[in-house]
């Protein structure tokens, strides 16, 4: 569209080559009318890898597309966890897929790699790409300190949701008693589910649940019982002057994975998407050491993957839009961003 | 002042890329005031129009005549689309064009995702062969489906002012396609957005169905009832 162009600053106009993910192979059978290749008599396959397990994917994997199961879905995201705009995205496509990308390969292996049995290591994601708080509430047992009641139980409930199955097999139970109120409390020796559905039905005092519940995983993570995977979307969050955050203590058997994220800061403090602009100089010296792992847009690999999948899914509807011409268009108008590419193919 | 010129009879069609003289003149005096003289050519910016006129040999002919220049909205993109262009344009208001841009790429949008549901919804491969989603599809039969032939032109005679049925042109037709969409899009709830409205409608009327649809019957049973008017256009 003509709209898309002059909206968007033509960047990069390099030679597209035609890589090895480009499978063509002619076709016989009628083509559907959802089809866009009606001039076009070569059907474009999205690039797919069977395996669906992230932790077994290597470099030879790069570029191509796996499919997360309905029921792994369901587990692991039931209550959030992708962002809202590709839940619709795949609800369209009727499958949620990802596409393994460097960064990902290289967190996946270095946590594979990392000793631990030393203080956790971090890994802070990085790229350029806040959530309202719903409720603010004085806290109950710390004087001074402000809850936000509502998102504390909603936390609660997908840690729930999500390690459920887990929590069974590893047995963990509560070292003391937490007290909530005279009448409710949690006795020692209960399993930490409890205290899961403590929060969850009493969102008055979920907060504290938390951290009792991160007391408790903590405690046991550094005496071996179980390995602990913190990851936050945008992490930075914790730095803007008008958060609290607590101190953390050093934990063994631990690994923190973090996604620095621009939106997650104060309005006025958006101007530049590296790492040290964003965290600040208090969560810089926190977070020191870390890992940083720069995401960066497309190359050209990935950004033939990505239009193959969207022809594939039929969400690329032009005629003649995946063809060598219409790719370099693509190619100008989102500037291998993969968020303006989703935007640029919405309405083409 | 009537313009007489004796100029050699080309058989045009409306809308070709020529150099159009005795054409301007047939379309009424406020061409005049066009910024160009009637000697420019109407520009050629989509590359397969390009090749097929240099193939043709009518670009010599052009070779030395003035061209004028191209519009803002007209870009060799393969994305690109006349109609689209025109109808963002019916669309937009106060000239406010970067909003009339969003709320046609948002309705594209939706009428996508409305077709690919149904298309995975659909079990069979006959069913799904049958469901078109790419949107300029969709656009264009939906504005083909409701051009009309006639309209009613009020004409005064013996101090009565009848609704005379006359012929339409086919610019005009197109013009009121698109303006009864746009009409039917904005006519809708508070709580809607227009790009969902006007996703309906123009699914509606590709199918040959909904309100514009009906609009347009109306307006050829009202021309039929006004038959008997008919011969006032020239009497």
């Amino acid at each position: 569209m003509a709209g898309i162009m002059a909206r968007r600053i033509l960047r990069i106009l390099p030679e597209l080559r035609s890589t090895s993910l480009l499978q063509a192979k002619n076709v016989q059978h009628h083509l559907p009318l959802c089809w866009n290749s009606h001039a076009v008599l070569e059907q474009i396959t999205a690039p797919r890898t069977s395996i669906s397990q992230p932790s077994l994917h290597t470099k030879d994997h790069l570029g191509l597309w796996y499919k997360i199961e309905p029921e792994v879905l369901k587990q692991l995201y039931s209550l959030g966890g992708i962002p809202r705009k590709y839940a619709v995205q795949c609800t369209t496509f009727n499958e949620t897929c990802l596409m393994v990308r460097e960064p990902a390969v290289t967190v996946i292996d270095l946590i594979k790699r990392s000793n631990l049995s030393l203080p956790p290591n971090k890994f802070m994601l990085s790229s350029k790409w806040r959530r309202d708080v719903k409720e603010v509430v004085p806290s109950t047992s710390v004087p001074g300190r402000f809850d936000h009641p509502l998102q504390a139980a909603l936390w609660l409930q997908h840690f729930r949701s999500q390690n459920s199955e887990l929590l069974k097999t590893l047995q963990l139970e509560t070292s003391m008693t937490y007290t909530w109120t005279r009448r409710e409390s949690t006795e020692a020796g209960s399993p930490l589910m409890a205290l899961v559905e403590q929060g969850v039905n009493r969102a008055r005092y979920a907060s504290d649940c938390i951290m009792a519940l991160t007391t408790e995983i903590k405690k046991y993570a550094t005496d071996g019982r179980c390995k602990v995977a913190v990851v936050v979307d945008g992490i930075n969050t914790f730095y803007c002057p008008n958060s609290f955050y607590r101190r953390e203590d050093r934990t063994k058997n631990g690994v923190v994975v973090g996604a620095i994220d621009g939106l997650a800061n104060d309005a006025g403090r958006r101007e530049s998407h590296l790492p040290r602009y964003l965290l600040r100089r208090k969560g810089w010296e926190k977070l020191d050491p870390f890992i940083p792992i720069p995401v960066s847009n497309y190359n050209e690999l990935e950004m033939e993957s990505v239009i193959n999948y969207y022809v594939d899914r039929h969400w690329l509807q032009t005629v003649n839009g995946a063809s060598a011409e219409g790719r370099k268009e693509l190619v100008a108008l989102s500037g291998y961003n993969p968020m303006t590419l989703m935007q640029v193919c919405n309405a083409i | 002042m009537k313009v007489s010129l004796a100029l050699p009879s080309f058989h045009i069609h409306r809308g070709q890329a020529l150099p159009l003289i005795c054409n301007r003149f047939n379309e009424g005096p406020w061409r005049q005031y066009s910024q160009y003289p009637p000697t420019y050519a109407e520009p050629l910016y989509r590359k397969e129009n390009l090749e097929e006129f240099s193939k043709s040999g009518e670009a010599e002919s052009l070779a030395f005549t003035p061209i004028k220049a191209a519009l803002n909205n007209q870009t060799s993109s393969i994305f690109h689309d006349p109609m689209v262009a025109k109808f963002t344009n019916y669309v937009m208001k106060t000239g406010n064009k970067a909003l009339a841009r969003d709320l046609m790429e948002k309705t594209f949008e939706i009428i996508k995702r409305t077709q690919l549901q149904k298309y995975h919804q659909a079990e069979t491969e006959e069913e799904k062969a049958l469901i078109e989603c790419n949107p300029i599809n969709i656009i264009h039969s939906a504005v083909e489906n409701t051009r009309p032939l006639l309209q009613l032109t009020p004409i005064k005679r013996g101090g009565v002012k009848y609704q005379v049925p006359v012929p339409i042109t086919e610019k005009h037709s197109y013009f009121v396609s698109m303006r009864w969409l746009v009409e039917s899009g904005r006519e809708k709830e508070r709580k809607v957005h227009f790009p969902e409205k006007l996703a309906k409608e123009l699914l509606d009327a590709s199918r040959n169905e909904g309100r514009v649809v009906k609009k347009k019957q109306d307006l050829h049973r009202q021309c039929e009832a006004n038959r008997a008017y008919a011969h006032y256009r020239w009497s």
